[in-house]
């Protein structure tokens, strides 16, 4: 009876495990699976993106897209690429895309791009396209685009009588601000003029509006022991020993108490980066700043740092994958992404002239909405900065990772340790070429 | 006699209870070989190849074992772990066994309570314990710092001192795995007999002396055991530099899993990496072993 029993309930199992596959099979014999992913940095942007699909899967009912995000992404999408197991759409930022692309893991773009159901490449940065191409051949699409821009305390300026920072001011501006903005009581600072994450995206943009660059032209070297970057280097190094600037000492090596400071009121100006820019907001409600452009050098330049799309070379739906990153990167679905998110610019040109591009809505209950003052003074520098032909991306390379690698070690050592710029500087760039001769 | 063992094994194999038995042990055996025994032959045989996951391995032979002799930055790493080792181990054994004493003593009230809070920060991620000891010790805003401007000293930046950072996540190393030493003494201190201390205070032994000449003697194999977990926890030291200090400041806290992790996950060198973590292996094994003789000839 119990044996009876037992094969009844094996029986039971494997029918319902038949009849399932079958049933599922005939409902979905016609849907072809998309997997895509991002970083997903919080909850809420999951939330957003799952958000994002189910409009893509009402809008094309023969594709089902299974979105999926996780922490440690590199390290996740190597160990996949290893299994043969990449999503097909994954979303990338430049070093991520980098480090992929030149290793020949990503599809070839051009032909869905340039085809019939393609993608205006004018509509989109050139600096962006320039990041996801190799050899003439593109990888990638730019999903969003942010920079540097300099934050100020307008209290502070008004506390000291001064002008506010513009679009105009140089780098021998903002040392001159930051001089007269520091308050010491004795030895100690009680108010700092300037302060900034010390890291290598800070130094990116400071290098080439200097006029300098970090690879020669070819990009088979680094080229950063130039004047250009010495004179970046040291002309932080003058504003931190002066106590002008919190620097690392202060401030650490990682991207977030820079921002504490700033929001704190103990800092009276920032460059941070447009995902960092609103939240000081967050941080301080009442604290009362605005944005404008970083200080400009010998080059009118604004480095971005893009977010971008791209497809695996692993995968088997090529077409479906298109479909769902066109869908994500349509001027509707990159407005919808900025005006929940507004972390980012949306990187199609065509997007900031669209209606409620200036009303970012946030997500009710998690992200606050953007007034139309705050627009202007926190937001709207953006506009400006990612115009055509001011926008580079020129520090993506095949080695992009060792720079940052060994540039953010090089600012550690100067301003932490106290070597001696040249010396940091040479050996930064001894390490760099090291890796380079040793190939991918 | 070969013969006759395996055709005893045979006989025992016909009985259901023992094939019940391999089959208990299977399951565990098949998975450790997949996901332990397996993936650690694949490393081995990878130290020998240059491989980046997109291309295919190509046999490098020894050139990778060839290169890590000559990288100073690996050297470097290797110091950087023995000193974090020296600066967690000792201070972890001795704190370790003078809580655990105090614990054991009958005077102790509220043992439990303060067992528990030692051995609370074991059970935390080593991430967790990171962000909390960064929070912590915040130049800025961190309670430490609170307390030492209140006591009118200047405010101290651990973690971007180049002299104190490997110090601060040596102790926080402490701080996360002390309940375990206290545990483990505790364990070792509770099965040493009453009746030697009976006898040692019959013959007029000071508190000092029953600790030297019985209690420390007699917990040498849990005092080895630590050292060798210590030792080999000690090597594998990594979340704590991922979370708090990445390696930095200027390669201060660069410990050798951090440069294994850095070649293979952020230089896509899998290869170098592997072969990084097969002479750590081998290290760490030497090690033991000579801990092991060591110990053998002591306990």
């Amino acid at each position: 009876m119990k044996k009876k029993l037992v094969y009844f309930l094996i029986a039971c199992m494997i029918g319902t495990l038949v009849l399932t596959a079958g049933v599922s099979q005939v409902l979905g014999a016609k849907r072809t699976e998309v997997e895509f992913v991002t970083w997903g940095p919080s909850p809420l942007v999951d939330e957003y993106f799952e958000g994002r699909v189910v409009a893509f899967e009402k809008l094309h009912p023969e594709i089902k897209a299974n979105y999926h995000s996780f922490g440690d992404y590199q390290n996740k999408l190597i160990i996949l690429y290893a299994a043969g197991e990449t999503p097909d759409v994954i979303s990338t930022h430049t070093l991520i895309h980098d480090a992929f692309m030149y290793r020949n893991m990503f599809l070839a773009l051009d032909s869905y791009i340039d085809g019939p159901n393609g993608l205006p490449r004018d509509d989109f940065p050139t600096s962006g396209w320039n990041a996801l191409s190799m050899k003439g051949v593109t990888y990638g699409i730019p999903q969003t685009t942010g920079g540097l821009g300099l934050m100020y305390n307008r209290d502070l300026f008004d506390k000291a009588g001064m002008a506010y920072p513009n679009e105009s001011w140089t780098w021998d501006d903002l040392k001159e601000a930051a001089e007269k903005l520091t308050i010491k009581k004795g030895n100690r600072v009680v108010q700092y003029g300037f302060t900034q994450d010390w890291i290598s995206w800070c130094l990116i943009d400071a290098i080439y509006k200097a006029g300098g660059t970090i690879w020669n032209k070819d990009k088979t070297a680094a080229a950063l022991n130039s004047e250009e970057v010495k004179n970046v280097l040291s002309f932080w190094k003058e504003l931190i020993d002066n106590d002008f600037a919190a620097g690392p000492k202060i401030v650490g090596t990682a991207a977030t108490e820079a921002m504490k400071l700033f929001a704190m009121g103990r800092a009276a100006m920032m460059i941070g980066g447009t995902w960092q820019v609103m939240s000081a907001k967050a941080m301080s409600p009442d604290l009362n700043y605005a944005v404008t452009l970083a200080p400009q050098g010998k080059t009118k330049i604004n480095v971005v740092f893009d977010t971008n799309y791209a497809i695996s070379n692993q995968t088997k739906v090529g077409d479906e994958a298109w479909t769902l990153a066109k869908f994500l990167l349509s001027p509707d679905g990159l407005l919808e992404t900025w005006r929940s998110l507004y972390n980012s610019l949306p990187a199609r040109y065509s997007c900031f002239k669209m209606e409620g591009f200036k009303e970012p809505k946030g997500i009710p209950g998690y992200i606050p909405p953007v007034t139309e003052k705050e627009f202007e003074e926190i937001l709207s520098w953006e506009i400006k900065a990612f115009q055509k032909d001011t926008t580079s991306t020129e520090y993506s390379s095949a080695f992009a990772i060792n720079f940052m690698v060994y540039s953010s070690k090089m600012l550690q050592e100067i301003f932490i340790k106290g070597t001696p710029v040249e010396q940091a500087l040479d050996s930064c760039v001894a390490e760099i070429n090291k890796a380079i001769e040793r190939g991918l | 006699m070969k013969q006759a063992n395996s055709s005893n094994l045979f006989k025992q194999f016909k009985d259901k209870k023992v094939q019940a038995a391999y089959l208990f042990i299977a399951v565990p055996t098949i998975l450790i070989m997949v996901f332990v025994f397996l993936p650690n032959i694949m490393g081995v045989i990878l130290a020998f190849f240059k491989y980046d996951v997109a291309s295919a391995p190509r046999f490098l032979g020894l050139g990778n074992f060839i290169e890590l002799a000559r990288d100073a930055l690996v050297w470097h790493s290797f110091r950087v772990t023995l000193y974090y080792i020296m600066g967690t181990l000792p201070v972890a054994i001795v704190l370790g066994l003078f809580i655990a004493l105090a614990l054991n003593a009958k005077w102790f009230i509220g043992k439990k309570i303060v067992r528990t809070m030692y051995f609370f920060p074991v059970i935390l991620g080593m991430v967790v314990v990171g962000f909390l000891w960064q929070w912590l010790l915040n130049p800025m805003f961190g309670f430490v710092n609170y307390i030492l401007g209140e006591m009118g000293f200047a405010s101290i930046n651990f973690f971007n001192n180049v002299k104190l950072a490997l110090p601060t996540v040596a102790l926080i190393g402490v701080w996360k795995n002390l309940g375990f030493f206290i545990v483990v003494y505790l364990a070792g201190l509770q099965g040493i007999e009453e009746t030697f201390y009976e006898a040692a205070r019959i013959d007029g032994a000071s508190k000092w002396q029953q600790i030297r000449y019985i209690t420390w003697p007699l917990l040498a194999p849990t005092t080895f055991f630590l050292t060798v977990m210590g030792v080999i926890g000690g090597f594998q030291i990594f979340q704590l530099v991922y979370a708090i200090t990445q390696g930095g400041p200027a390669d201060a806290t660069r410990v050798i899993i951090y440069d294994i992790y850095q070649n293979a996950f952020q230089f896509f060198r899998f290869g170098y990496g592997s072969a990084e973590a097969m002479i750590l292996f081998l290290f760490i094994m030497t090690i033991t072993l000579f801990q092991w003789r060591f110990y053998q000839k002591r306990i």
